[in-house]
């Protein structure tokens, strides 16, 4: 039987387009490929299993659990369409490269939604690196009918801001890539601010990138519309009500020793996301269109709904 | 001086007296109404008014005595360019003006009314909720639908009539006594409303046998899936919301609240710290603090008026409810409201603990609207105006847990409109 892990991160690999959950689903959808279950009990149980060693296999497993649980909800659903069993692992495959599909094409169409939301003249904040933000850019500078300025921030623990920086600016976007600390003092020459999504919770807050959060609440005191630009596949069943809520962010260490490796900071060990509550969020740009953070309940509990 | 009075004047003048007889008539009603000292008042009363009556009719401005009708008497003295209004009228005017009588809109209890047809079970159930002694949204509802199942074993259908007609209106005779002892929480109406659905559904040519029988189970299957199964799976939930350390903070006595925390510490093992706060008349934490000492839970009980003192520190805020409102608020024992509204002004997250047959599609966007008063036969109350619920904005509110999952105040709405069938 195929390793799960080492699928799941060979699909990343392979393509750097592909989101984490969408590379949870394939994997999944590989190992159904290879199996021979006897009931199909057996086999939600093997996907099941497989499922919770790849959310427990990798250190931020947010958005990957999001694509686990969307593909088992999808399996359960439609494992007693026929009755036998090739037919039946035939169509679940069918539906699930489908699904896949649908997926990747999720953020042309969030950067086609997105759009109207990039304005002449406009200067807007970005934090952290986000594909649908960096695709939604590239469409509006290549549409040649907006001319905007970029503020990247540095994104630091992760420090993809810089390598989002280097792709807008190959796109010829006028680009400014800020440290973290120092979003109070662009915050009022910004006009919005973009993020993009780990996972979308249902209370229509978001886990992204550490920092958002700060990001969020400075543009919420300045007054300055903050829009999350997510596929709805990104949308999980969870719904922390603070930051230590999230699994595998621990809680921080105090010491007072002073050596000179100290003073290092340790960012392998920082947690490298945080969670956004939904008042701080003006709206969430999605492949199902803008929604309110509200919304976002409303279609989980739909997709949810039996 | 009737006879200078133009036809204009005239019609004013009717008009004023036909308000004056709808206000007298009105004083005495409300006198009935509150019941007590009763005769004598609303008979003065009703002299006093006869008196402003006849003095409108004669046209004289003498309104010493006048208590309603001040304002239209001496609107109608300086029509008649007679004798101003003296400052004492003014003062009873704005008197008037300025009373708000924010208990109007509630109806004052009343005395359980016992029928020929009613069932024992369903008199005595009447008596324990005036008293109190039943309390709790779903205490309440379950106690009522095992009387139902009582109700259903022990009728006889008439010679003359099939089981699902006579039946119903049996069951709304019920109703109504149950009704008289305090009013229906909205789990007791969602209960009912199912209950008559499921009645009016029976065939008409089943057995009154296998009928009685069909409804007795389908009732237990109800409390089995709406109310116990969907307590375990809130209480499931809403443990993992706990951790180690942890302050919480409960406010009266919600049995699925106290499940959840007994729940974390002794099955989860979770170490934690519950803040009791309380307030007269029922007292309701004690019962709580009684319940979770019981297990070995280290509990600070306090009032609420202390609540600002112990606030720093507390982790979580947790609350059940009597009902969630459509438009998001939470309707729950009075006080909760200003134990949220406190909370979430520390960013302490508010967790409301609900199950879904507590979900109205009534929208309500204040306390005085609709609520009820603490029966005076409750044990320790002696005030007649004590309202028994408040109203929380669901600004206030972080998240609520029900056994369909965890959501924003927001989607209260959605969960009516989806799960319909199944509510």
């Amino acid at each position: 039987m195929i390793d799960i892990k080492e699928t799941y991160l060979g699909f990343l690999e392979r393509d750097n387009q592909l989101t984490k959950p969408v590379a949870a689903i394939q994997a999944l959808l590989a190992l159904l490929c290879e199996l021979q279950p006897n009931t199909s009990a057996e086999m939600i149980d093997i996907l099941q299993d497989a499922a919770n060693t790849l959310k427990s296999s990798v250190s931020n497993s947010i958005s990957l659990s999001a694509g686990c649980d969307l593909f088992l909800r999808f399996l359960t659903k439609n494992i007693n369409a026929s009755k036998d069993w090739d037919a039946c692992r035939r169509n679940l495959v069918q539906n699930g490269n489908l699904f896949a599909s649908r997926a990747l094409d999720a953020r042309s169409n969030i950067a086609r939604i997105g759009l109207p939301f990039v304005r002449d003249h406009d200067t807007i904040l970005v934090h952290g690196r986000s594909r649908a933000v960096i695709q939604l850019l590239q469409d509006a500078a290549m549409s040649n009918s907006v001319r905007f300025r970029v503020y990247i921030t540095e994104a630091r623990v992760c420090n993809e801001g810089v390598y989002m920086a280097n792709i807008l600016k190959k796109s010829g976007i006028p680009v400014c890539v800020v440290p973290d600390c120092s979003v109070g003092y662009v915050i009022d020459h910004t006009d919005k601010v973009f993020i993009g999504a780990e996972g979308v919770a249902e209370s229509g807050g978001v886990i992204n990138q550490i920092g958002s959060y700060q990001v969020a609440m400075l543009a919420k005191a300045a007054n300055k519309p903050v829009y999350v630009f997510a596929e709805s596949h990104k949308f999980v069943r969870m719904f922390p009500v603070s930051p230590s809520d999230l699994p595998g962010n621990e809680k921080l260490e105090f010491t007072s020793p002073v050596h000179p490796e100290s003073i290092e900071m340790n960012l392998e060990a920082w947690p490298q996301v945080d969670f956004t509550p939904h008042q701080y969020i003006t709206a969430l740009v999605t492949d199902l269109g803008v929604l309110t953070p509200s919304g976002v309940s409303e279609e989980l509990i739909k997709m949810w709904f039996d | 001086m009737t006879q200078q009075l133009s036809g204009k004047e005239l019609k004013e003048l009717k008009k004023k007296q036909k308000q004056a007889q709808r206000q007298a008539r009105k004083n005495q009603a409300g006198n009935q109404a509150g019941n007590q000292a009763g005769n004598q008042n609303s008979n003065q009363n009703s002299n006093q008014n006869s008196n402003q009556n006849s003095n409108q009719n004669s046209n004289q401005n003498s309104n010493s005595n006048s208590n309603a009708n001040s304002n239209s008497n001496s609107a109608s003295s300086a029509g008649n360019g007679s004798s101003a209004p003296t400052s004492r009228d003014y003062a009873e005017t704005r008197a008037q003006m300025t009373q708000v009588n924010l208990f109007a809109g509630i109806e004052p209890p009343k005395a359980i009314m016992s029928k020929l047809q009613v069932h024992s079970s369903i008199l005595h159930l009447a008596l324990q909720m005036q008293s109190c002694r039943i309390i709790g949204s779903a205490s309440r509802c379950k106690a009522m639908m095992l009387a139902f199942q009582q109700v259903v074993r022990d009728y006889d259908t008439p010679s003359n009539g099939s089981f699902s007609r006579s039946f119903a209106s049996h069951l709304s005779q019920q109703i109504e006594v149950l009704k008289s002892g305090r009013g229906l929480s909205v789990s007791m109406g969602n209960a009912i409303r199912w209950l008559k659905q499921e009645t009016s559904g029976l065939s008409m040519d089943i057995s009154d046998e296998s009928a009685k029988e069909y409804l007795v189970e389908t009732i237990s299957d109800f409390i089995r899936d709406r109310l116990d199964v969907a307590d375990r799976i809130i209480v499931d939930t809403a443990s993992n919301h706990l951790q180690e350390g942890d302050v919480v903070l409960i406010y009266g006595s919600s049995k699925v609240v106290l499940n959840t925390l007994i729940h974390a510490y002794t099955v989860q093992k979770k170490k934690f710290r519950v803040v009791i706060a309380d307030s007269p008349p029922l007292f309701e934490g004690k019962k709580a603090a009684r319940k979770l000492m019981n297990v070995g839970i280290p509990v600070t009980y306090i009032l609420i008026s202390a609540l600002p003192y112990v606030i720093k520190g507390i982790t979580t805020f947790m609350v059940g409810a009597h009902a969630m409102v459509s438009n998001g608020n939470l309707y729950s024992r009075v006080g909760t409201s200003m134990v949220a509204v406190m909370a979430a002004a520390r960013s302490i997250p508010v967790l409301v603990l609900c199950e879904t047959i507590k979900f109205s599609d009534r929208v309500q966007l204040d306390a005085f609207s609709v609520n009820e008063f603490i029966p005076q036969s409750t044990k320790g109350n002696k005030d007649e105006n004590l309202i028994f619920f408040d109203l929380t904005d669901q600004k206030f509110i972080s998240k609520v847990i029900t056994e369909v999952g965890a959501l924003p105040a927001s989607s209260v709405p959605v969960i009516l409109r989806e799960y319909k069938q199944f509510l």
